[in-house]
């Protein structure tokens, strides 16, 4: 009974982690995108660019963000609509990733207690912090073990 | 077209074995109430765990009654808070029980959890100390765990030391808490069971044959809890049913039966009012005490201007008080007052005082006297047609009282700042100490058996004068 559960739980974790390694990512688009905002129409393409190395030193996937850069417009208003444009769609990225992610999160939480009720109820069946001894052992524990040696 | 009045006689061969429709009906109900016993955990557990979800994105537990309500799960929206409070309570109750520190991951993930569920703003202390506890008994995967518990928590709550952002990080803590106590179907009983409010103990009730107590087993693994919490048994010195004493009753795992529980409920209900009232009477009886005082003067005073109580005298101050009004000579008005008015309309109001205070000493509190009841209490105490030995005998007589009560109100203090004392058992103690004082002796005899051995109220060496204050007796 415990191994699923503790399955179960590494899985939400694995989700968990990547869902919000996602987020962070996202994060950190808008922390840029923000502050490309903020220069207006005076943004250039050397900004965006900048701002685009920081993202894959955090992490972002150079691919993907040389993919993003390749419509970009030179300069200008058409620069400053363009970025505009991403924006929106990271915020629609955004609301689309914020229930996944509660979701996830929900989930780490209630796997974790049920690995925890688990052992709880069963102490007997998770496995022992220290290995006994061979004189130390119980002989009334099934011997599966040994059978399977024999 | 057959006759319908004539019976058919149709048996179809051997006789068949009457059927019992209602033992039919019964067959049925038993499986139709086993299904729908189903149902309702099938629901019940898609409830909660929906509802769950709903917690854990909620601001706050407010917010997600709303959302509740406005679900189709709104049906086990009471319950569900119902549970919530009910943790939240036994986070705040568990704040003041110190409880064994090798016990599992589970148990101080709860502890941590209900507790942060009181007070959300011990959250991360709470989880601290959780971990650091756990941290020799637990194994390293389930310490893990506990730490993805705590980022299923804290993960992604808004920033900021602003009060608005403060009190969202709070709220937010609350409904996650709730959440994932509702998704992982950890219930208020099991939060019971593990913090060791329900610990196995043993008790008596009356289940015997013939209604005779006798020993059951409650709490422990049985109820949910823990199997390595060591059952409580009764100990030495417990009352006659086999309970614990009544002074330990309000501990966890005393073995009290309900009826026990209630009695000792009610005991220790009727002791605090008991306490009170006695603070009272000392508090009133020092009003009293103040006004005699002032009283034996105003008599002083009387008797050294020629004057005197007893009967009539009441006649005479109003014959004063007429001679007064018409302009009389003061030397006149005060031989009418037998010798000085102004020393016995004082002590006529004195006594009026000594009376509103007597009637609070003896009659139960939120009692309201008629006026005619009112003045047949003061016409039997003290006035001025009472004879002046007489006013002296209940003058003694209260102060008496008073110094009982104040003797009693101090010893038990003195009693109750022992370590170990049990209000409970000062009743007794305290007639046992009137006994051996010589407050009270028993005798056959009527009258004079009982005197009175408490020492005598401090002497009056100052008195207060408008204008000067405390002056020492005799320099006013």
């Amino acid at each position: 009974m415990i191994k699923p559960l503790t399955e179960a739980h590494a899985a939400a974790k694995a989700q968990f982690d990547k869902l919000a390694e996602a987020r962070g990512l996202l994060d950190k688009a808008r922390a840029e995108l923000t502050d490309l905002g903020k220069l207006g129409d005076m943004v250039t393409s050397e900004d965006v660019i900048k701002g685009a190395g920081k993202l894959v030193a955090a992490g972002a996937s150079p691919l993907a963000l040389a993919k993003l850069l390749s419509d970009m417009p030179t300069e200008g208003p058409q620069l400053q609509a363009w970025l505009a444009q991403h924006s929106t769609a990271l915020a629609q990225q955004e609301a689309q990733l914020q229930p996944v992610l509660e979701a996830a999160r929900h989930q780490l939480g209630v796997t974790g207690m049920r690995v925890l009720t688990a052992h709880s109820l069963m102490p007997q069946l998770a496995p022992a912090p220290q290995q006994p001894s061979a004189a130390a052992a119980n002989p009334l524990m099934p011997q599966t073990e040994t059978v399977g040696n024999a | 077209m057959p006759d319908a009045t004539i019976p058919l006689q149709i048996t179809g061969g051997a006789a068949a074995a009457p059927v019992n429709p209602l033992d039919t009906i019964s067959k049925f109900a038993t499986i139709q109430n086993a299904l729908n016993q189903n149902q309702l955990f099938q629901q019940t557990f898609a409830a909660k765990q929906a509802i769950g979800q709903i917690l854990a994105g909620s601001n706050g537990i407010d917010d997600a009654y709303n959302k509740i309500t406005q679900s189709p799960y709104a049906a086990f929206a009471p319950e569900v808070m119902n549970s919530i409070r009910q943790m939240q309570h036994l986070g705040l109750e568990m704040g003041k029980i110190r409880q064994d520190m090798t016990q599992s991951a589970f148990s101080h993930t709860v502890k941590g959890l209900t507790g942060a569920l009181a007070d959300p703003s011990m959250y991360q202390t709470l989880v601290n100390a959780g971990l650091a506890q756990a941290d020799p008994a637990v194994q390293p995967q389930l310490r893990d765990v506990m730490g993805n518990i705590s980022t299923s928590i804290i993960h992604g709550l808004p920033e900021g030391d602003d009060p608005a952002s403060k009190a969202a990080r709070l709220a937010m803590i609350q409904s996650r808490i709730g959440g994932i106590l509702m998704g992982s179907n950890v219930s208020p009983e099991v939060v019971r069971a593990v913090t060791g409010t329900m610990a196995p103990g043993v008790g008596y009730e009356p289940v015997g044959p013939g209604g005779a107590p006798a020993p059951v087993v409650r709490g422990g693994a049985a109820a949910g809890g823990p199997a390595n919490v060591p059952l409580q048994l009764p100990t030495g010195g417990g009352n006659a049913l086999g309970g614990a004493p009544l002074g330990a009753a309000n501990q966890p795992g005393t073995g009290l039966n309900v009826g026990q529980q209630a009695y000792t409920a009610d005991r220790y209900k009727d002791l605090a009012e008991q306490q009170r009232l006695l603070d009272d009477n000392v508090r009133i009886g020092s009003g009293i005490m103040q006004t005699i005082s002032e009283a034996r003067d105003a008599l002083g005073q009387l008797k050294a201007a020629g004057g005197r109580t007893g009967g009539g005298a009441q006649a005479y101050v109003r014959l004063s008080q007429m001679a007064d009004a018409l302009g009389a000579p003061s030397d006149l008005v005060n031989k009418l007052a037998l010798g000085d008015r102004a020393a016995a309309q004082e002590f006529a109001k004195l006594m009026v005082n000594t009376t509103m205070g007597q009637i609070q000493a003896q009659i139960p509190h939120g009692t309201k006297l008629a006026q005619q009841e009112f003045k047949v209490f003061n016409e039997n105490n003290p006035n001025l047609e009472t004879d002046e030995r007489a006013i002296d005998k209940i003058f003694s007589f209260w102060t008496k009282v008073h110094n009982r009560d104040y003797q009693e109100q101090q010893r038990r203090d003195q009693y109750l700042a022992q370590p170990g004392a049990d209000i409970a058992r000062w009743p007794a103690m305290w007639q046992k100490i009137m006994r051996d004082e010589g407050m009270v002796i028993p005798s056959t005899t009527a009258a004079g058996s009982q005197k009175s051995a408490a020492p005598a109220p401090p002497a009056v060496t100052h008195k207060w004068v408008p204008g000067k204050g405390a002056v020492p007796v005799g320099q006013e």
